[in-house]
């Protein structure tokens, strides 16, 4: 039967595709225990985390300027 | 950076569809170990994945999973039953078609000095019982509900975990003045036809 951390990284795909990145970190986070050592994934999920700190950021400077 | 990720979106597009494929499969041969009947669904996935065997893009990771699972569903047909019957063949295809799981591994060695004693046999077997029993805890089911599904996979599976597993539910329950009697009645029914069965114990 298929693991709970690889159906949670194809789950990533899915959130990602509706650009629903927190969704897509907490299932990649999820699939970290399957896939720490792989090359692809860790990049997936770096800039996915990236991109969420990016985005809140300029959400928070946005906030700020209201 | 978003760019960078609805590339990767793209590029594994073919990959994302073809797990939700797994997902179904993977639901429908958990339904069967539990022992539900699984048949209609399993002829549904078969015939949305029809071109997979022939798929070259196919991961090996990808046919050994597929593979697991209908070698696992396959045990758990009962092949008197005409449409259970086509669907083992359809497997069968599927095998003949390269779908096929990897062999075991298995190394051979000395027998230790100590064999494991009935106790530790029995101990192995509870910590089975309980590793079964877990998966199906989350679903907050009525545990009058959980002896239903185990009764279900005693009948239909060769391994008497499930008879042992039932009694010791059906017992619990006794001993907190559930009445028992129908769930003793299909056990004692399910244990006579094991019993009979040359693979029993």
């Amino acid at each position: 039967m298929r693991t709970d951390a690889g159906k949670a990284y194809f789950s990533a795909f899915r959130t990602l595709k509706e650009k629903d990145y927190p969704a897509t970190l907490g299932f990649l986070k999820s699939a970290e225990i399957q896939f720490a050592d792989d090359l692809d994934f860790r990049i997936l999920k770096e800039t996915t985390r990236l991109l969420l700190a990016v985005k809140n950021e300029i959400s928070g400077l946005e906030n700020n300027l209201k | 950076m978003e760019s960078f990720l609805t590339q990767i979106v793209v590029s594994q597009s073919r990959q994302v569809e073809f797990s939700k494929g797994l997902d179904a499969l993977d639901e429908i041969t958990r339904d069967s170990l539990k022992g539900r009947r699984i048949n209609s669904r399993l002829g549904n996935w078969f015939a949305k994945n029809n071109n997979v065997p022939e798929d070259e893009r196919l991961r090996e990771s990808e046919i050994l999973a597929i593979a697991g699972m209908l070698g696992q569903i396959k045990t758990g047909l009962d092949v008197s039953d005409p449409e259970s019957r086509k669907l083992a063949d359809e497997i069968d295809r599927w095998h003949d078609k390269g779908i096929i799981p990897r062999r075991k591994l298995i190394l051979k060695m000395k027998p230790s000095e100590e064999e494991p004693g009935i106790s530790e046999k029995f101990a192995e077997l509870l910590n089975k019982e309980a590793e079964y029993f877990s998966k199906d805890l989350d679903n907050k089911k009525h545990l009058l509900s959980l002896l239903d599904d185990v009764l279900k996979s005693a009948e239909a599976k060769e391994d008497t975990i499930y008879i042992h597993l039932a009694g010791s539910i059906i017992y619990f329950l006794k001993m907190r003045g559930y009445k028992v009697g129908p769930f003793v009645k299909r056990l004692k029914e399910i244990e006579g036809n094991k019993l009979e069965s040359p693979h029993a114990y």
